[in-house]
C-alpha cells in the first residue's frame, strides 16, 4: 500500500480542505483581482517572495492554486502553474529556460501550434529548434548542441498518434545533461505518469481530457523537481541572479521548485497568461471524474477501432493498440491502461468523401477540440494543421484524407449508428 | 553564500541579503535528510526583517560538500566552527527536529554565545524506529517516502499549501533527493544515538521557544512536551493541525511566533 493517496482520491481532494470560515465543501470561486494585505510588511513580503500568498490574480489566485496543487499532486510533481491554455504553458517553459542564441530539440510529431511556436515564432526571438522524428533516436542525439536547453516531445503525437519510446529519449537527454519537457495532454496522469519515467517538466492543455467538458480553456506547467539545474551553467535563468527581487537565485532559494518560482516571478508577471478563477473551477469539476471518464473513453475508443477496422467504407485505421501500428509494442509497454481515445482513419474516396462524412455525422461534433466528453471529428489537413507545411504534415504522420476522431462517452451503439449512416452518405460521394 | 570550512565547501542561504554589521544573527538548522530548503518560507522573510540569516546545509547535504556528520556532537561542533569562521560572536538558533537536538548541544558547547533558541517539532530525545533505520541504511527511497508521509500532517496530504501551486510531498521528496546518498541514514542514526539531551535541556540558560505540531507523527507532541517542560525559560505554541514539517506546513504562524520571540 502506498504511503500517499491514490490518483482517484487526489482527483477529488488534492489542493483543498473545506473552507474554515464558510464551511464550503466545494472549491469556492475566488472571483477577485486582488487581495487585502495585512500590513505594509505583509505587502512587501509577498512582492519579494519571502512567503507564500496571493497578491494579484495575474500572478496567482486561491481557486487557481487549488487546481495547480491538484494537478501537481496527480502528476507527482513538486509544483504546478496553471495558465490560460496549453500553448501558454509551452511558451512559459520555453521562455523561462531558453534565451536568444539557445536551441531546442523536438520530436516532429506534435500538435500544429506547438510546431508553429517552436518553428516560426521562437526563431524571431533567437531560439532555434531542430525537429527530429520520434523514432530517430540517433538523429535526436546528434541534434543536441552545446546550447540546447531541453528536449521537447509529446508522448502520443497529435494527430498522427505515434507513441514515443520515452525511456530511450530520457536516456539521451540525461547523457546530454538537459531535461525532457513533455506535452502530456493526450495521456493525462490516468494513462501515464511522465515523472516516473524521468521526464522533468510537463505541459498540459487542461481544456482536453482533464477538464473534459468543453467549457473552459486552460493549461498548466508541472514541475517535476527532479532535474538538477545547478549541475551545469546551462540554465542561468534559474541559477544566476534574477533581474528583480534583489537578485534572487531561484535554484538556491527554492531548489527543486526553481522553475516554478521563475515562471511565477517572470512568466506570469511579465507575460500575464493568467487562468481565470471561474475557468479553474470548471476544470476542477472535470478533474474530479477524470479516472471514471478515462475508463469509458478507452472502452469506447477500443470499440470504435474495431468498428472502423471492419467497415467497408474505411480505407485505414490508426491507433497504437492495433498490431499494425509502428509503435504498437512501445504502447503496450508504457500505456498498459490504454493508448488514448484518439483514432485516425481514412474514408474511401479521398478528401471529398472525408468531407461528406464529417458533414453527415449527427451525433459526433465537427469542431476544433479533443478530449471532450462528447465525440468529436475533424479533418486536420484543412483545419488544425492547415498552417503547417506539407512536409511538416508528412513528418507529423498526417495524410490528406485523415479524419481525427476523439471518442467520447456516448452509448457505443449510438456512436456506431451515427458513423455508419455518415459513412454511407460518404460512399455516395465516393462513387 | 559559499565558503570553505575544514577543506569542504559550505553553503548557507542568507535569505537573499548580504549580512550587515550590527544586525543580529539568526541561524536555521535543518532536520534529518533535509537542507536549507526547509526554511524557504523563513530565511528570506527574516533576512528582509533585519537579521543576518544563515540557513545552513550541513556537510554532505544539498549544496554543501564533504561527508555527512555522524553525531549530534559533531554537528554542533561544526555549526560552532561556522560561527567562528564567519566571526559570529552571538546568534539565535532555530532548529527543526534533528536541528533542535543540535541547538541543545550548541548551548552546552558554547555557553553565552547562544542568545535564544527556537525548537521546532523536536524534543530532547528523538529515537528512530529500527525499521526506518534499516530502510535508511539499505533502502533509502523507502525511508524517504516514509519520512515524507509521516512528516506531513493531514492537510499537507490533501495538498493544501500557502505557496500557490506547491506540493508538500513533492517538495519534501525532491529536497531529500538533492542530498547525496547516505545523508538520511547518517542523520537518523545521529538522532537515534543522541541521549544526553534531557540533562542539557534543564541547563539551558537562554530564553527558548517551542513550536510543536498537534498531528506530528515523527516527533509526537507528548515527546515535545517533555522538552518544553524541561526548559527553564520557555514559551510554548502548539499548532493543532500541523504535522512535523511546520516550517512549510504552517509558515505564517511559525513566522509570527518567531518574530514575537525575537522581539521579546
Amino acid at each position: 500500500m502506498s504511503d500517499f493517496y491514490d490518483l482517484e482520491t487526489l482527483a477529488l481532494h488534492a489542493g483543498h480542505v473545506p473552507d474554515k470560515n464558510g464551511g464550503s465543501r466545494a472549491v469556492p470561486i475566488h472571483q477577485t483581482t486582488s487581495y487585502m494585505f495585512q500590513d505594509s510588511r505583509h505587502a512587501a513580503a509577498l512582492y519579494n517572495m519571502e512567503e507564500g500568498g496571493h497578491l494579484y490574480t495575474r500572478i496567482s489566485n486561491p481557486t487557481v492554486a487549488v487546481l495547480e496543487q491538484r494537478v501537481a499532486a496527480m502528476e507527482g510533481g513538486v509544483a504546478a502553474t496553471a495558465c490560460a491554455s496549453g500553448m501558454a504553458a509551452l511558451h512559459l517553459v520555453t521562455t523561462m529556460l531558453a534565451s536568444a542564441g539557445d536551441h531546442i530539440v523536438s520530436t516532429a510529431q506534435l500538435y500544429g501550434a506547438n510546431i508553429n511556436l517552436l518553428k516560426n515564432t521562437m526563431p524571431r526571438f533567437g531560439v532555434e529548434t531542430t525537429f527530429v522524428h520520434g523514432r530517430d533516436l540517433d538523429g535526436m542525439k546528434a541534434a543536441i548542441q552545446e546550447n540546447t536547453k531541453f528536449l521537447f516531445c509529446e508522448l502520443i503525437g497529435n494527430p498522427g498518434l505515434d507513441v514515443l519510446d520515452i525511456d530511450a529519449v530520457v536516456k539521451i537527454a540525461d547523457e546530454a545533461g538537459i531535461p525532457v519537457v513533455m506535452d502530456a495532454t493526450f495521456c493525462t496522469p490516468y494513462l501515464f505518469k511522465p515523472f516516473d519515467h524521468g521526464v522533468s517538466v510537463i505541459t498540459h492543455s487542461l481544456t482536453k481530457w482533464l477538464g473534459g467538458h468543453g467549457v473552459a480553456i486552460g493549461g498548466a506547467v508541472v514541475d517535476g523537481g527532479n532535474f538538477n539545474w545547478g549541475a551545469s551553467d546551462k540554465f542561468p535563468t534559474l541559477t544566476s541572479q534574477h533581474y528583480a527581487l534583489d537578485g534572487i537565485n531561484f535554484w538556491e532559494e527554492f531548489g527543486p521548485a526553481a522553475l516554478t518560482q521563475r515562471i511565477r516571478a517572470e512568466g506570469m508577471y511579465n507575460f500575464g497568461p493568467a487562468l481565470s478563477p471561474t475557468n479553474a473551477f470548471h476544470i476542477l469539476q472535470g478533474i474530479e471524474t477524470l479516472h471514471m471518464r478515462m475508463e469509458r473513453h478507452i472502452a469506447n475508443a477500443r470499440a470504435m477501432v474495431e468498428f472502423l477496422k471492419n467497415h467497408e467504407m474505411v480505407s485505414w485505421v490508426k491507433h497504437p493498440e492495433l498490431e499494425d501500428h509502428p509503435d504498437h509494442e512501445i504502447a503496450k509497454r508504457i500505456l498498459p491502461k490504454g493508448a488514448g481515445s484518439m483514432i485516425g482513419f481514412g474514408v474511401k474516396g479521398g478528401r471529398k468523401a472525408g468531407a461528406a462524412f464529417i458533414e453527415s455525422v449527427e451525433l459526433a461534433s465537427h469542431l476544433a477540440n479533443v478530449g471532450d466528453a462528447k465525440t468529436l471529428v475533424i479533418h486536420p489537413a484543412s483545419t488544425t494543421h492547415s498552417h503547417i507545411s506539407a512536409d511538416d504534415m508528412k513528418a507529423g504522420g498526417l495524410s490528406e484524407d485523415m479524419i481525427r476522431l476523439s471518442v467520447g462517452l456516448e452509448s457505443i451503439d449510438d456512436l456506431k449508428k451515427d458513423f455508419n449512416q455518415a459513412l454511407k452518405k460518404a460512399s455516395r460521394v465516393a462513387s | 553564500m559559499r565558503f570553505e570550512l575544514d577543506g569542504n565547501e559550505v553553503y548557507a542561504s542568507t535569505g537573499g541579503r548580504e549580512h550587515k554589521d550590527g544586525q543580529p544573527w539568526l541561524i536555521f538548522l535543518h532536520g534529518a535528510g533535509s537542507s536549507h530548503l526547509v526554511w524557504s518560507q523563513q530565511s528570506r522573510s527574516f533576512a528582509y526583517a533585519g537579521y543576518n540569516v544563515l540557513a545552513l546545509d550541513f556537510p554532505g547535504h544539498n549544496l554543501s560538500g564533504g561527508e555527512p556528520l555522524k553525531s549530534v556532537d559533531e554537528q554542533a561542533a561544526w555549526v560552532l566552527g561556522v560561527m567562528n569562521h564567519l566571526g559570529v560572536e552571538k546568534a539565535t538558533l532555530v532548529g527543526h527536529s534533528l536541528g533542535g537536538l543540535i541547538c541543545l548541544e550548541m548551548e552546552h558547547l558554547a555557553p553565552g554565545r547562544i542568545e535564544k533558541i527556537a525548537f521546532v517539532a523536536t524534543s530532547y530525545r528523538v529515537p528512530v524506529g529500527e525499521p526506518l533505520l534499516d530502510n535508511a541504511d539499505n533502502r533509502e527511497q523507502l525511508a524517504k517516502n516514509a519520512m515524507t508521509a509521516w512528516g506531513l500532517g493531514p492537510e499537507a496530504h490533501h495538498f493544501e499549501n500557502t505557496v500557490p501551486g506547491f506540493s508538500h510531498i513533492g517538495f519534501g521528496l525532491r529536497t531529500m533527493d538533492l542530498n547525496p546518498e547516505g545523508a538520511v541514514a547518517a542523520d537518523l542514526h545521529a538522532c537515534n544515538n543522541y541521549d544526553s539531551g534531557e540533562a542539557k535541556a534543564a541547563k539551558v540558560r537562554c530564553p527558548t521557544l517551542c513550536v510543536f505540531g498537534g498531528k506530528d507523527k515523527m516527533t509526537h507532541i507528548k515527546s515535545g512536551m517533555k522538552l518544553a517542560e524541561a526548559l527553564p525559560d520557555n514559551t510554548l505554541h502548539i499548532l493543532k493541525e500541523s504535522g512535523h514539517t511546520i516550517p512549510g506546513e504552517r509558515p505564517h504562524e511559525l513566522n509570527v511566533f518567531l518574530r514575537e520571540f525575537l522581539k521579546g
